[in-house]
């Protein structure tokens, strides 16, 4: 387990604008995202740590090892870090291999040609070894950074929003090839990204930046249930549920999860759902709604037994919001009328049923 | 159109001396500049503005400071003398030393503007793959800017060749020493040799001429090469 240990706590007279006083040790379990709204201090925060960018009197340690404290500071060539900018990655009068080769001479931890090969043809950037950075798209040349980062194999790696141009077919590629590859190297990788889709499917563990501090920091499971960290991504709330894939019923073309152990079903008509053992569910809550009482008796396939945790009500809108507790401790929010709250009489640690309408996998 | 011995001996002088001051002023502009394009404080500004005077001031104000200057400065040579350096006024050395002055702005300038509008992302790249200052300056800086250079470098080699007023002040007229081009057609001028002063006004004219297009073809260059940004 790698961590990274930032202390701002005592450099508050020297921020600039986007980044303000916080303490925090991010542990890095392979891949961890760094998720905020834009303007959230998520780059400044990203060259922070590289170096790049100086804060007098901030504290700065990967691992054991210091990068900034007192009057000590390492120069960013120093520090080995693997950097993926949000923009431009590559040197313009050098084609993308001439690019590579650079790094992978200047690499302190070099690879071997074999895995280079191998880099190259995994990213899918083999064609474009001949072009010049200002010839590629938007999408290619973050193909080309991500190739780049694992050929300089630093220590630590830092990309800022590597896959935000790429299409969505590639992109689900690219995901699944940096996680093959960091099992491979076993090296911390720490992302900045806005899509919560991406987020999901890269994280291990997930940082939250708002207002220039890092508020959430823990694993993925713990995430999902954390309000900083859904009400993130959507005006309107969310849940994250994981569920186990069970089996496919093909009699009714659905595919069978499980979570706790309750079941959910998902209509397997458009058949090519991927298979994973770990699926995460994006379920809205406006698509979950409440049965109170022992009825049972309902069209619904997904129906939960769930606790009330929290109850919401919004005086200017006709919405409340209601956060229930599943009997596996999974959160799960669900939006309705205050007049149907009215009307059901719920209140907090009722047991009531939960009925999933829509759910949508990552 | 033939040149007298005479004639050859003074453009062959007068590339000489452009040549010469050309390799100091590039050698002595890039740490000037790097310095001046990262201060910002007054003294950058008081130096920036000390260094383009020369464009500015009349040649005979120069020339004649420099003439004084290098006659009675005891302290300069004592210093510069065990180095095997002698600088006197009315000598090739003296013709080098004020010219570097005078052709300071040309090689700054250039120079200046290249380093200051340098994209910082491509530094920065740079250091993030484990470059020290000198390989940035070799493998980043100097690709991206040579053209800067390049440019520093023509501008100061014809403005060298192009040198009057200095050179009349602190140089004089010694064959094979400081008699320059310009000297000679003035000589021509002075007494009526107005075929011969012609003669060699045209060779400048031509040359000049060249070094300009020359200049332009390498700017439109640059706006093909225009980087896209993402």
């Amino acid at each position: 387990m790698h961590n990274l240990f930032i202390d701002l706590s005592n450099s508050s007279r020297n921020l600039e604008k986007k980044i303000s006083t916080f303490k925090c040790t991010i542990n890095l379990s392979n891949i961890s995202v760094l998720v905020g709204k834009s303007g959230s201090g998520k780059t400044s925060t990203l060259r922070l740590i590289s170096g790049l960018d100086y804060i007098e009197d901030a504290s700065i340690k990967f691992n054991k090892t210091i990068w900034q404290e007192n009057d000590y500071f390492l120069i960013p060539e120093k520090r080995n870090i693997s950097f993926v900018f949000d923009k431009v990655n590559l040197f313009p009068y050098m084609d993308i291999s001439e690019n590579l080769n650079f790094t992978h001479k200047r690499a302190k931890n070099k690879i071997s040609k074999d895995f280079y090969d191998e880099l190259l043809n995994t990213f899918m950037v083999e064609d474009l070894l001949k072009k010049y950075p200002n010839q590629l798209s938007a999408g290619e040349s973050q193909k080309v950074a991500i190739a780049k980062a694992f050929i300089f194999n630093g220590d630590i790696f830092l990309l800022d929003e590597p896959l935000s141009s790429m299409d969505p077919l590639t992109k689900k590629k690219v995901i699944s090839n940096i996680k093959r590859i960091n099992n491979k190297l076993k090296k911390p990788i720490l992302i900045v990204s806005h899509s919560l889709n991406e987020t999901i499917n890269l994280a291990n563990s997930i940082s939250v930046m708002e207002n220039g501090s890092i508020i959430f920091n823990d694993t993925i499971n713990k995430a999902i249930n954390n309000k900083s960290f859904t009400d993130h991504f959507d005006q309107d709330p969310l849940s994250i549920l994981k569920v186990e894939y069970i089996e496919d019923e093909k009699l009714w073309n659905l595919s069978k999860y499980q979570f706790g152990n309750e079941f959910l079903y998902v209509s397997n008509d458009h058949g090519n759902i991927k298979k994973n053992r770990e699926n995460f569910f994006r379920i809205n809550a406006k698509d979950v709604s409440i049965l109170k009482n022992k009825e049972t008796t309902h069209s619904s396939l997904n129906q939960f037994t769930c606790v009330i945790n929290d109850i919401k009500e919004f005086t200017d809108s006709s919405n409340a919001l209601i956060t229930l507790i599943t009997k596996d401790k999974q959160s799960l929010k669900s939006s309705l009328t205050r007049k149907s709250l009215k009307k059901l009489n719920l209140k907090v640690n009722d047991e009531v049923k939960a009925l999933i309408k829509t759910v949508s996998i990552f | 159109m033939m040149f007298t011995s005479e004639e050859i001996q003074s453009i062959f002088l007068t590339f000489k001396l452009s040549f010469v001051v050309t390799i100091i002023l590039i050698l002595f502009s890039t740490p000037l500049c790097i310095w001046l394009a990262k201060s910002r404080g007054y003294l950058s500004k008081i130096v920036n503005s000390i260094v383009t005077l020369p464009l500015i001031l009349p040649p005979t104000v120069l020339g004649f400071y420099l003439l004084i200057f290098l006659s009675d400065n005891h302290f300069f040579n004592n210093v510069l003398s065990p180095l095997g350096i002698n600088i006197q006024p009315f000598s090739f050395s003296g013709l080098v030393f004020a010219s570097v002055i005078y052709s300071l702005p040309f090689a700054v300038q250039p120079i200046l503007n290249g380093l200051q509008n340098l994209d910082q992302r491509y530094i920065e790249i740079a250091k993030t793959n484990g470059l020290n200052r000198l390989d940035r300056f070799v493998h980043v800086v100097l690709p991206l800017t040579y053209k800067n250079f390049l440019t520093a470098s023509i501008l100061c080699f014809t403005h060298t060749i192009g040198e009057f007023g200095v050179i009349l002040m602190i140089g004089g007229n010694i064959p094979g020493e400081t008699k320059v081009l310009s000297i000679q057609i003035y000589e021509y001028v002075e007494i009526l040799n107005y075929s011969s002063a012609n003669k060699l006004g045209l060779f400048l004219i031509g040359l000049a001429f060249f070094t300009l297009f020359f200049l332009y073809c390498l700017q439109t260059d640059k706006n093909k090469n225009h980087i896209k940004n993402a």
